[in-house]
């Protein structure tokens, strides 16, 4: 039992340390160091809890082998990395990137009197969306722009990996 | 080691059963409820089976196999969910990225207004503000859009995250 309060612990504290990093540093980055950003964070993310987990194997937190160290602090990096996964696709994403909580936020910012289409485009529109995530996307590296003609940077970016799960998903899903 | 292989195998039957379910389904759309529902039952086939181990004392907790990783194992399993949900939900979905790089990907090496023509093909904001409608966050009056109660919901805590974050909109 003590040993698995502290593998479940040490997850979550881990995600805990990630969040107040990533509260702290990321309200002065610029949308185009944003992706590289997280990577290195989600990079840090993994060594935290071995680290943590290590610190508490050193100090005799738990009276178990040390295979059991081992397993214990894999899986105390996969609660971190999932609850982090969880909360950069889930809640810091959509703030930061979908179009459905821009629109929301253009309509509260109008108030009750609200927005003609014409009204929204002129606030947030197609070439908006672009400029934005072609920044982002430059920033990463995963485009790159030269004369005028953008073409595939890194092709190991997460859009690219989730689409081959989702593309494995559907294709199973019929 | 064996209480985290139970939970992953019952994550792999709750997945299977969730596909198996979309194969046979004629319902359209994302059918994330009921992989919640699925998945909410295997979570309590894994804390029920987990129960029953723990009362007939069939392994020896001091064993790597036996190591008694209980909660963490069922952790990892709720956890896993969302993940689930987020990839499938993706396979319906095109976010503008994906399309700027699919775009991309498929054309060599287009000029911005190649991409701004794929990316206004898709009518991110038209079919977005349709879904918002649709769900009932926004409401159509005289050719005007508002919030609804449940969209200013969801603005407030945008607020609150705006507060938190220090971020401008994104979008």
């Amino acid at each position: 039992m003590q040993m698995d309060l502290l593998t479940v612990g040490v997850g979550f504290v881990s995600f805990g340390i990630f969040f107040i990093i990533h509260v702290i540093t990321f309200r002065w980055l610029r949308p185009e160091v944003l992706l590289k950003s997280l990577r290195l964070c989600m990079l840090a993310i993994a060594v935290l809890p071995l680290m943590l987990m290590g610190i508490l194997f050193v100090n005799k937190a738990a009276d178990v082998s040390l295979p059991a160290w081992i397993l214990a602090s894999l899986l105390a990096l996969a609660v971190a990395g999932l609850v982090s996964l969880f909360y950069v696709l889930c809640v810091f994403g959509p703030y930061e990137t979908s179009v459905r909580m821009r629109i929301v936020r253009e309509l509260d910012r109008r108030g009750p009197e609200g927005l003609s289409l014409q009204e929204l485009l002129g606030r947030y529109s197609p070439e908006t969306i672009l400029n934005i995530r072609l920044r982002r996307l430059m920033g990463s590296g995963d485009v790159i722009e030269k004369n005028g003609l953008y073409h595939s940077g890194s092709k190991r970016n997460f859009l690219f990996f989730s689409d081959l799960i989702a593309g494995m998903i559907k294709k199973w899903i019929g | 080691m064996f209480y985290v292989i139970f939970a992953l195998l019952l994550y792999c039957v709750s997945v299977m059963i969730h596909i198996f379910f979309c194969r046979k389904t004629t319902k359209p759309g994302l059918q994330a409820k009921a992989y919640i529902i699925i998945a909410v039952i295997l979570i309590g086939v894994y804390f029920a089976g987990v129960y029953t181990i723990g009362q007939g004392n069939f392994l020896d907790p001091h064993s790597l196999w036996g190591l008694p990783l209980k909660i963490t194992s069922g952790v990892v399993f709720i956890l896993l969910v969302p993940t689930y949900l987020m990839f499938y939900a993706l396979t319906q979905l095109m976010s503008p990225s994906k399309k700027i790089l699919l775009t991309i990907a498929s054309q060599g090496n287009p000029s911005y207004a190649d991409i701004m023509l794929g990316l206004q093909e898709e009518d991110f904001i038209g079919t977005r503000l349709n879904d918002l409608c649709a769900c009932g966050c926004v409401s159509q009056i005289e050719g005007r859009y508002v919030l609804s109660l449940s969209g200013r919901k969801i603005a407030a805590f945008l607020n609150i995250m705006q507060h938190v974050l220090g971020r401008e909109m994104g979008g």
